[in-house]
């Protein structure tokens, strides 16, 4: 699993992730992961590169999440590939980690 | 013709006494099994009662490897603790020396009353599977031994003054390394130490076998019986390797403990061990049968010694398997149902630990494991029963306890039904074939698995937020369930999709009411 961040503005961070979002890309992602979101107001998180999520891989996006709307910020999910949208909206954490196609959404919606 | 006759009586002998000793502990293990079972379970933690359970059950059964199998299946199934199980073993096979002792005795005449009495006795009965016959059929198996026993002896007391087998007695009796080996070699053939050492008595009673060497076929068949269980039990894991490898252990500590006492008495002269089972026993035959008691107790007092190494170095070298572990409960324990207070903690942790492992259930469902959860669901909720049962009488529970309470047993009846629904769904799942409903199966289950691990974050800490987002990722399923449902109307396996997400909805549904139990008792607090 592969993470790059890099910072889409002041307030917000860009997480790209690539490869299998599995048990063992969970493990290596998710103490960055954790001080990305303890850092940033807003972080947009990149899936367009995942091929699978599993479901460790979801409850660590979901805590980021949490972390993130206990400051007053949003975590959005950047164009996951259908199977893993499957994933999120068959558990319905589609309001927690809302999904978007691009990033001009990503912007209107951290502003909105 | 003699010698002819001679062989054919100790064919015969060997073949009752075999067939004897085999259909007495099949018997006896039908008959005494359950009993057993209940006895030990009931005073299995005070050690008198283990002593007497193992002896009488040693004796009765004459099977120490029938035993250790009964005790597997309690310690698996978390009813017994592997440090009561190593002893009652022990004594148990001090109790197979019963029989050691019995055969060196004439029972010609009982042994006949109790064949006929027997074999009478199930002619004229002829109703299958009561107790009483299956009584009767172990008195006949008894009896077959003791006749196989007779047959033996007569036997080989006609071949006896033939040069051949005396010879052949000579050299085993004489030299103590061949018979040592002899009767490693026999007890690893027939399994059976005490059948080894029985054949020995008699030989020796008959004067065909000279006292050194039968005390040390004696030592060879405890060795060789140790040895026949470990290579029984290769395969064997968990708590049934840590006691095959306790019973070939401490037959070897038995030998390592009296074998320098016989060893230096025959070197040096000095009266030790021998010279005093001559002052208490004149007949060699029965000598060596004491020899075989004392080698059982010798084993027992070893263990008695090194108890702690010796259950250290097991559970090392043979853990617990996971099932094994899981069934065990880690906080709950009688004696606490007394102070509600605890007892009420308590068992919310031992409940954690089952939430702990419905999203490992999921992934993997292991029905060893789920066995194992569902009974330690039971073992919490006989507990909680037995709190609610005190409540009453002693008002032992805090203030807001009895809602606390019925908060927890509504909780365990749900953690019970889900845990079944998340493993017949991981069952479901892993039988299915490629296709859309596995792809379907896979996104249920990775969704589901993340579900479950919030539903663990929340029982071990339940604060407000890890309740709240339980409440959010557990909401009503129906309307995503129906869509799954509808795009794969043409899905081949219709019958697998429609009972995947049938589970899956009610797995989420029965997270939501657990959630919702959770929130109930913070808010109470």
């Amino acid at each position: 699993m592969d993470m790059h961040v890099t910072a889409l503005s002041q307030n917000i961070a860009r997480v790209v992730l690539a490869g299998r979002l599995d048990a063992a890309g969970a493990a290596a992602f998710d103490l960055p992961f954790s001080a990305v979101a303890g850092s940033n107001r807003h972080v947009l998180v990149d899936l367009s590169a995942v091929n699978f999520v599993s479901s460790i891989g979801i409850r660590t996006l979901v805590l980021g999440a949490k972390t993130i709307q206990r400051r007053g910020g949003k975590l959005l999910l950047l164009s996951p590939s259908s199977e893993v949208e499957q994933v999120l909206q068959t558990i319905g954490v589609t309001d927690l980690l809302p999904i978007v196609r691009d990033e001009a959404e990503a912007i209107a919606a951290f502003d909105g | 013709m003699i010698a002819l006759l001679g062989i054919a009586s100790i064919l015969g002998g060997l073949g009752l006494f075999f067939t004897g000793i085999r259909n007495l502990s099949a018997t006896m293990l039908q008959l005494g099994g359950r009993p057993l079972r209940r006895a030990v379970a009931v005073h299995g933690r005070k050690p008198g009662a283990v002593a007497l359970a193992g002896t009488v059950a040693g004796a009765l059964l004459q099977s120490t490897n029938g035993i250790t199998f009964i005790l597997v299946s309690m310690v698996s199934a978390g009813l017994l603790p592997m440090v009561t199980a190593m002893p009652l073993l022990l004594w148990a096979n001090l109790g197979t020396s019963a029989l050691v002792i019995l055969a060196s005795i004439n029972l010609q005449a009982v042994t006949l009353l109790l064949l006929g009495i027997s074999g009478i006795w199930l002619f004229i009965d002829s109703r299958a599977g009561t107790i009483r016959r299956q009584v009767m059929e172990a008195v006949l198996a008894l009896a077959m031994l003791f006749l196989g026993l007779e047959l033996l002896r007569a036997g080989t007391g006609q071949l006896g003054s033939g040069a051949v087998l005396a010879a052949i007695m000579r050299i085993v009796g004489t030299s103590g390394p061949i018979a040592f080996v002899v009767g490693l070699a026999a007890t690893l053939f027939t399994q059976s130490s005490s059948a080894t050492t029985i054949i020995a008595v008699i030989a020796s009673q008959l004067g065909l076998l000279p006292p050194q060497g039968a005390v040390l076929l004696v030592l060879g068949a405890s060795l060789g019986s140790g040895a026949s269980v470990m290579l029984m039990g290769a395969s064997a894991r968990g708590s049934q390797r840590q006691l095959v490898l306790f019973q070939g252990l401490t037959k070897l500590l038995g030998v390592v403990l009296l074998s320098p006492l016989i060893l230096l008495e025959d070197a040096t002269g000095w009266p030790l061990l021998q010279t005093g089972l001559q002052a208490v026993v004149q007949q060699q035959g029965r000598q060596l049968a004491f020899l075989y008691v004392f080698l059982q107790i010798a084993a027992l007092a070893g263990y008695y010694l090194l108890a702690h190494p010796i259950g250290r170095l097991l559970a090392a070298v043979a853990p617990p398997l996971r099932a094994e572990s899981l069934a065990v409960p880690q906080f709950i324990y009688d004696a606490a149902v007394g102070d509600g207070d605890i007892a009420l903690t308590l068992a919310e942790k031992e409940q954690a630990r089952v939430v702990g492992q419905l999203a490992a259930t999921l992934e993997d469902p292991d029905p060893a494991v789920a066995a194992s959860i569902e009974r330690l669901s039971e073992e919490i909720e006989r507990f909680l029963a037995n709190v609610a049962g005190l409540a009453g009488e002693t008002a032992a529970l805090p203030p807001g306890g009895l809602d606390q309470l019925v908060n927890l047993r509504a909780r365990n009846e749900v953690l019970r039904l889900l845990h079944d629904a998340v493993f017949q769904l991981g069952l479901t799942r892993i039988r299915m074939p490629p296709g859309e409903a596995a792809n379907l199966a896979d996104a249920l289950t990775q969704g589901l698995g993340a579900v479950l691990m919030c539903a663990d974050d929340a029982a071990r800490d339940s604060e407000a937020e890890n309740i709240g987002l339980l409440k959010q990722i557990s909401s009503d399923r129906s309307t995503v369930v129906d869509a799954m449902r509808r795009r794969l109307v043409r899905a081949a396996n219709q019958e697998a999709v429609y009972r995947l997400t049938s589970l899956f909805e009610r797995a989420v549904w029965l997270v939501q009411r657990y959630a919702l139990l959770l929130q109930s008792a913070q808010t109470a607090q």
